[in-house]
């Protein structure tokens, strides 16, 4: 009784497939019977019965072929199916009746796996279901839809050609970024989905519309993606690098495309195409041939045996999975230290020799070294100065010497560079998402996005980055009613530019918006108190304005920008790495936020004052101006302290020895020197005995323990040797005003 | 047979779906509305009478498959013909869909002709 169920569902296949003949087994009826095979071979197991297990498996296979049109006879394949069907309700009536099945069911099995190409099984053996070496293999040889459709002149309509271009680079840009996601997490499938999927697309319409070059470029990164998100692949920094170079190429042929489309004279690609299917081929092998599993490797190094990996395997593979490595040490087999021995050894199998990754923190040390090399080089330099007689090979030795070093300086401080690209694609994608959010039309345009900066610097400038892009965003690009209604293109425009100038690297971010509001800055500085009137103010003045605290103009609070975040944090930021943010703005026409950084945070140009028998380093971006004052431009004046005219402005004295307790050379400002000096929000002059020079510095940090000394923000060695504090004008004016 | 049945595209690439458009007026099917994933699909079908569904198979937020097993299983919508188009005739892939209860499938690129006889072959059956 107990096979009832079972000798039923077989009845009813068995009805179900006398009505129909050869031609009417479709694909939905296809999915029915299989669906119904699934069912026979899950009770199969129930009972244990491997010969009915068999014969199920063997029809599915037949079926799925079936469905794949890869069969050579319909006919043939329809009649093993059906003799397939009475062969399982012999076996089940058979059991049901004596509990076993004595006949052979070998005959069956070969002729199925003759028609469906699948492995045949050892009759009656236990062995799971192997699976079919082809069972992942594409089939797309089917004779019924050709590989090229014909008809491309229809479809070959520019309007498609014109979609597939903007919409293809859209998608590009978005496997940029989420190729540079990836690369920080080698192992989130969801990133490679989203880098997958695109190529997937793009191939699929590229196929459509004739165009071979980008359809198998993009098929052989989809199956490259493919493999990594099967786990066939490992996610090293050669197959970044593929996919990135394969991007490019894309974007590339897409480019020549659109040139093409608009007329223009098609340029040869700088592309060798061939070349870079066969290294995404070879990166794709490679792995696949030098990977070796981890159970191959411990099983090479006799830590375990066939039989142990299979019981590994097994465990793995239960409920909730685990890796092979966690099953094997969760059943005692293996140490977690063997385990790890082994992974890396895996690891190790995938060296690429173009590139190597090393620990930022060995090559910041370099480079502190380097910084160190130099100076000592301008010891040296000091010391011959003082020598009376020098030997001649000497001087020779020594100028190599000094080549060397500044040839070594260059190199390590290029080292650590980074293009701008990827903060770029970051924020070209952040504006993709907040138009979208605040339902706005905006276009990114990127300008320079090769120069580079200090790979330490680049999270640093992101969050003031993402700032101001926001206040771009939010306040600047009108809603596409209002530009329309203004006269200008209903897509707002963002550019993103980036180039070298002096020792700095500026960035800029440019909206054609509708601008800077002068009006309601002042009325929003006057009534929160910040000015009293806008008397003298320049439309420059008036623009700084809004990097004051609490100054932030927008009427409507909105989740883009929020409020708290006003500019005045992005000053905060951008100067916390001696950097500088001004504001252009004309109304109607947009705003530019333009920010310069200092190439690397390591270094600073820097001023040499002498004060007494002390030198100080003041960084000369904060200098504005070094003068000898006439006498007559210093006053005393009563409840204000000294002051000095500058040019017809009225300006604090700060005597610096006063603050340090120095006794100076010069005690009168009219012998000694004045430099004008910008702080955050107010300039003072100083007055120091007299200026050395000018010398790029290396900043260190005085330890934890002089960490919060006034008025310094740090230390460095001068070319003599000695230490020289690094002055920190906000702080020195703190001092002096108490 | 009638040309004038509702025809819902569902493809994440906006090309794509444009593709699929010409293809289907070249056949005489004017009558095209489109979503560009398995979720909108699902929101369309829900609002009104579609006739045939011809989706995508590889689609953010929800995929051809989970799309078809949702139709599938609602009570309205489960006798709604459903054509897959894949990329390739992968193995694995076209069993899942055949059964899930895809009426057929379609492998990229393919021809108006093709295209249209599978849609009368399927529509012919119901």
């Amino acid at each position: 009784m107990q096979f009832d169920s079972l000798i039923n569902k077989l009845n009813g296949m068995a009805s179900d497939f006398l009505f129909l003949d050869g031609q009417k087994l479709d694909i939905p009826t296809s999915g029915k019977f299989l669906n119904q095979l699934d069912e026979v071979i899950q009770e199969a197991q129930d009972f244990d019965i491997p010969l009915l297990i068999q014969t199920a498996r063997a029809m599915a296979h037949i079926l799925e072929k079936f469905i794949l049109d890869a069969v050579d006879s319909k006919e043939d394949a329809f009649k093993q199916i059906e003799s397939g069907i009475s062969l399982m309700q012999r076996i089940a009536d058979s059991f049901q009746n004596s509990g076993e099945y004595t006949g052979s069911i070998q005959d069956f099995l070969e002729a199925a796996s003759a028609i469906s190409g699948a492995p045949i099984p050892v009759e009656g053996s236990q062995a799971e279901d192997q699976p079919q070496p082809n069972a992942l293999q594409s089939v797309d040889e089917t004779p019924e839809q050709p590989v090229s459709p014909p008809q491309e002149v229809e479809i070959q309509d520019e309007s498609l050609l014109k979609d597939f271009i903007s919409e293809g680079l859209e998608y590009i840009e978005e496997i940029e970024v989420n190729i540079l996601n990836l690369e920080q997490e080698p192992g989130n499938k969801d990133y490679i989905n989203t880098i997958f999927r695109p190529f997937h697309s793009m191939k699929g319409v590229a196929s459509f519309l004739n165009l071979e070059t980008i359809r198998d470029l993009a098929h052989n990164l989809e199956n490259l993606l493919d493999d990594a998100r099967n786990d066939q692949l490992q996610v090293t920094p050669p197959v970044i690098d593929a996919v990135l170079d394969g991007a490019d190429a894309l974007k590339m042929l897409i480019g020549q495309l659109k040139d093409r489309l608009a007329g223009l004279p098609s340029q040869a690609l700088d592309l060798d195409l061939k070349a870079l299917m066969t290294r995404i081929n070879k990166v794709r092998q490679n792995d696949q041939q030098t990977g070796k599993k981890l159970g191959e490797i411990l099983m090479d190094e006799g830590v375990i045996t066939p039989e142990i990996l299979e019981e590994g395997l097994k465990a793995a593979k239960g409920d909730p999975p685990k890796k092979l490595g966690e099953a094997l040490i969760g059943e005692g087999k293996v140490t977690p230290r063997q385990v790890s021995q082994a992974l890396r050894k895996q690891s190790a199998q995938i060296t690429d020799t173009s590139t190597i990754r090393v620990d930022t923190q060995k090559l910041d040390d370099m480079i502190d070294m380097v910084g160190e090399l130099v100076i000592t080089q301008s010891m040296i330099q000091q010391d011959i100065k003082n020598q009376l007689t020098v030997d001649r090979n000497l001087t020779r030795d020594i100028a190599q010497f000094f080549r060397i070093t500044s040839g070594l300086q260059r190199l390590s401080t290029g080292l650590r560079m980074v293009p701008i690209k990827q903060t770029f694609q970051r924020m070209s994608r952040l504006v993709r998402d907040l138009a979208k959010s605040t339902g706005k039309q905006i276009a990114v345009e990127m300008e320079g996005e090769d120069t580079e900066i200090d790979r330490n610097m680049v999270d640093e400038i992101y969050n003031p980055l993402v700032h101001m892009i926001r206040n771009s965003v939010d306040h600047g690009i009108e809603p596409a009613a209002e530009r329309i209604k203004q006269g200008k293109p209903e897509k707002g425009l963002i550019q993103l530019k980036a180039y070298h100038r002096g020792g700095n690297v500026v960035i800029e971010i440019v909206d054609d918006g509708k601008g800077l509001d002068r009006t309601k800055i002042l009325n929003k500085a006057v009534k929160n108190g910040l000015i009293e009137n806008d008397e003298g103010m320049s439309d420059q003045d008036v623009f700084r304005l809004i990097l004051l605290p609490g100054l932030s103009t927008a009427e409507k609070i909105t989740d883009v920008s929020g409020r708290g975040v006003g500019m005045d944090v992005v000053k905060q930021a951008v100067e916390k790495l001696r950097g500088k943010i001004e504001i252009e703005s004309a109304p109607g026409k947009g705003t530019a936020l333009v920010t310069s950084f200092p190439l690397t945070m390591a270094i600073i140009d820097g001023m040499i004052v002498k004060i007494g028998p002390e030198r100080y380093i003041l960084p000369t971006s904060a200098i504005r101006q070094a003068f000898r004052p006439q006498e007559s431009a210093y006053a005393n004046v009563v409840g204000k302290g000294e002051i000095i005219n500058v040019m017809g402005r009225l300006m604090p004295l700060v005597r610096l020895y006063e603050l340090f307790n120095i006794r100076p050379e010069r005690m009168v400002p009219w012998e000694a020197i004045v430099l004008v000096v910008d702080g955050e929000s107010q300039s003072k002059c100083m007055m120091v005995d007299e200026i050395i020079g000018k010398t790029e510095v290396v900043i260190k940090n005085l330890g934890e323990r002089l960490k919060n000394l006034r008025g310094v923000s740090g230390g460095a060695i001068m070319g003599d040797g000695q230490i020289g504090l690094i002055l920190d004008p906000e702080g020195i004016f703190d001092l002096s005003e108490t | 047979m009638d040309k004038n049945i509702k025809i819902l595209v569902v493809d994440d690439f906006g090309t794509m779906r444009k593709v699929l458009r010409n293809l289907l007026k070249q056949s005489g099917y004017e009558n095209i509305v489109e979503a560009e994933d398995g979720v909108s699909a699902l929101k369309v079908l829900k609002g009104q009478k579609v006739d045939f569904v011809i989706s995508d198979w590889n689609m953010p937020n929800m995929s051809g498959l989970e799309l078809l097993k949702a139709v599938r299983a609602d009570a309205d919508l489960s006798k709604t013909p459903f054509l897959m188009v894949t990329a390739e005739a992968l193995q694995e892939n076209v069993v899942a869909a055949v059964k899930a209860g895809v009426s057929n499938y379609i492998v990229k690129p393919f021809t108006s002709e093709v295209l249209n006889e599978k849609i009368q072959k399927i529509m012919e059956k119901i």
